[in-house]
């Protein structure tokens, strides 16, 4: 970043084109915004690490990240779960170079420091000769455990001991989160580990795609389309649907076709009424009216959801999936994509398996939609390198001066607008982003 | 290792015993093989989907990085970057034969697949009208694209069953062992 853009005055300048609808196209692959995003976004806010579905047993745990920064999420003998940092206190080396699976303890290969699943540091080799009979308080030298929220079994961490409660962070998003981890009374599960590739694209792209990009699919998913995987008529079905922001997150909201209970088995939604307020409950039609996908969205900085259907024959009905996202920052211009599909805990078993495959057709590294969309991110962040990225600002108007109003009498916190293609989201989350990096 | 249930891995003892293959049946085998890699490489998959069996399963299943030792699943048995059957597939090959806005592959990725330490055997699945044969091989699959100098790598190990009826062999099942827990590719817009 030159020198008219660095430091505050130059987001002082980002801010005002963020606030008009433009976007600088250099922050997409800049080490000088890259290196603010790590210091004063991720180790400031409330990541997500995973599902408690993951770990289900005392002694599991699972190996994730904030950034460049690894935590253990383990579930410890007490049944707790936690978020160690992965680092021995004594040289910094990880304790845990696996992805994860069941262990009573963590054993630093280097001098062979041992900690237990919750953390503590259980075994100093020769402690009493070489530290003395009093001069070691191993109490005082566990592994380091950062913040961790569990919200209906979606677990944050948050590296900051001063940033506020992660109820005070998600607001009125959690109204919306719940309409998915709610749907069911057993809460959600995943199916297996989540899959895990790397691109040349900035993270910022993945998100802002998934919480406010209704617009794209038409084109960029056309071949999904024609192939069969989308089974409907056209993909301008977001044209019509909802968008919504609510405190730190977004979403968007589609019409679900014209198929029995949305796609889902009915027993999934059995006794939803006790678990969702009536407001909540319109979204899935109970007050009678359309019934809505909670289809795709995010919370910030770098969470996000699809709730999408897919059909697995050609001509073949649409079955709904769920997948749930990290775009991890590794580089400049560089992501790595961990990917989550859920299902309902208690779902048929059949269905379990036909909506993974749904989701194994459609998202991923191999999907038949995803595949194109990393190819257009791919592109914009090679581009964001040049210089020339330092003169263009890119175009996120839409629906500033189109007329469009919010809905007077959505039932749900937040600002609701009567269609998903409008860029809306989009410029909340850089405005977030913006208002950050100025902190 | 935990064997999922959902496809069967052949392990190393099972796969040792695939001795005695004649080398006419080897030859023809690997000819196969190479026909059915050369068609991917061509992208024509018209041609390529007519050597699959209407029971076709493919799997590719998400690795993950374990401790050694513990016996823990090195594969996930229901998170795959590829998971079809011959419905999938038909989706999968329309898309790549009908539609004109295929984006990741345009321009058309150049992809080469290598072929090596193959061993087969014929299984007792067949019956009268039909042989199965086990293959199992390594696999390197060097994608380059555009004027990118970098190329993507991918490193695995095959395990096919062929199935030989009176017209020829054709393709009944594919699991694809990655060695790889994260995929260094921005997509896989290829078949593995």
């Amino acid at each position: 970043m030159d020198a008219k853009v660095d430091g505050v005055d130059g987001f002082e300048a980002i801010r005002q084109q963020v606030e008009n609808g433009f976007m600088p196209l250099h922050v997409y692959n800049d080490q000088q915004v890259f290196d603010a995003e790590l210091r004063k976004i991720f180790a400031k806010t409330w990541n997500f690490l995973g599902h408690e579905s993951e770990i289900p047993q005392p002694g599991d745990y699972v190996t994730r990240f904030i950034g460049p920064d690894s935590f253990i999420v383990s579930r410890a003998e007490d049944g707790q779960i936690r978020a160690l940092f992965n680092a021995c206190t004594h040289r910094g080396m990880q304790v845990c170079n696996n992805e994860g699976g069941n262990t009573q303890e963590f054993l630093c290969p280097y001098h062979g420091w041992v900690y237990d699943s919750a953390g503590e540091l259980r075994g100093v080799p020769h402690q009493r000769d070489i530290y003395g009979a009093e001069g070691f308080d191993r109490s005082q030298n566990g592994l380091i455990n950062i913040r961790l929220a569990n919200f209906d079994g979606m677990l944050f961490g948050c590296m900051d001991p001063e940033a506020e409660s992660f109820e005070e962070y998600l607001g009125d998003f959690a109204w919306y989160l719940q309409l998915i981890t709610r749907r069911s009374g057993a809460g959600l599960k995943v199916m297996g580990a989540p899959q895990r590739w790397v691109a040349n694209a900035d993270w910022k792209l993945g998100y802002d795609n998934f919480v406010g990009d209704g617009y794209h699919t038409i084109v960029s998913h056309q071949s999904a389309l024609e192939g069969g995987a989308l089974p409907f008529e056209g993909a301008e079905f977001l044209k019509y649907g909802i968008q919504i922001n609510a405190g730190k997150g977004g979403l968007g909201l589609a019409e679900v076709p014209p198929v029995e209970g949305g796609g889902w088995p009915a027993e999934i939604f059995a006794g939803i009424e006790q678990r969702l307020t009536p407001e909540q409950g319109l979204i899935y039609g109970m007050g009678g009216g359309p019934v809505y996908l909670p289809g795709h969205g995010g919370l910030f900085p770098n969470f996000s959801f699809l709730n999408a259907a897919s059909a697995l024959e050609i001509g073949g009905p649409p079955i709904p999936y769920l997948t749930f996202r990290v775009w991890r920052p590794i580089a400049p211009g560089r992501v790595e994509i961990w990917s989550w599909c859920l299902v309902e805990a208690d779902g048929p078993p059949e269905f379990q398996e036909a909506s993974y495959r749904g989701y194994a057709l459609s998202f991923g590294a191999s999907g038949v939609l995803e595949q194109d969309d990393t190819e257009n991110w791919t592109s914009i962040s090679l581009v964001a390198k040049g210089q020339m990225a330092h003169q263009l600002a890119l175009n996120y108007t839409m629906g500033m001066k189109s007329g469009v109003e919010p809905l007077a009498d959505w039932p749900g916190p937040g600002t609701a607008y009567p269609t998903d293609y409008l860029e809306e989201n989009s410029r909340k989350f850089y405005q977030q982003w913006i208002t950050y990096l100025m902190a | 290792m935990l064997m999922p249930k959902r496809y069967h891995i052949y392990e190393e003892d099972e796969i040792v015993s695939l001795a005695g293959t004649t080398a006419d049946n080897r030859v023809r085998i690997e000819e196969f093989l190479s026909h059915e890699s050369a068609l991917l490489s061509m992208h024509n998959y018209a041609a390529w989907a007519d050597l699959l069996t209407d029971d076709i399963t493919y799997i590719v299943p998400r690795r993950v990085s374990r401790k050694r030792g513990r016996g823990e699943a090195e594969f996930e048995e229901l998170m795959a970057h590829f998971d079809d059957n011959a419905a999938t597939m038909a989706i999968r090959i329309k898309r790549l034969c009908e539609s004109t806005a295929l984006w990741a592959e345009d321009p058309l990725s150049r992809v080469r697949y290598h072929h090596s330490n193959m061993r087969m055997r014929q299984l007792e699945s067949g019956n009268d009208n039909a042989n199965e044969w086990l293959v199992v091989y390594n696999l390197l699959i060097v994608r380059n694209r555009g004027d990118q100098p970098d190329s993507d790598l991918l490193s695995a190990q095959r395990q096919d069953v062929l199935r030989e009826t009176s017209t020829g062999f054709s393709l009944a099942k594919r699991l694809v062992l990655l060695d790889h827990a994260v995929i260094g590719a921005h997509n896989l817009s290829f078949f593995v």
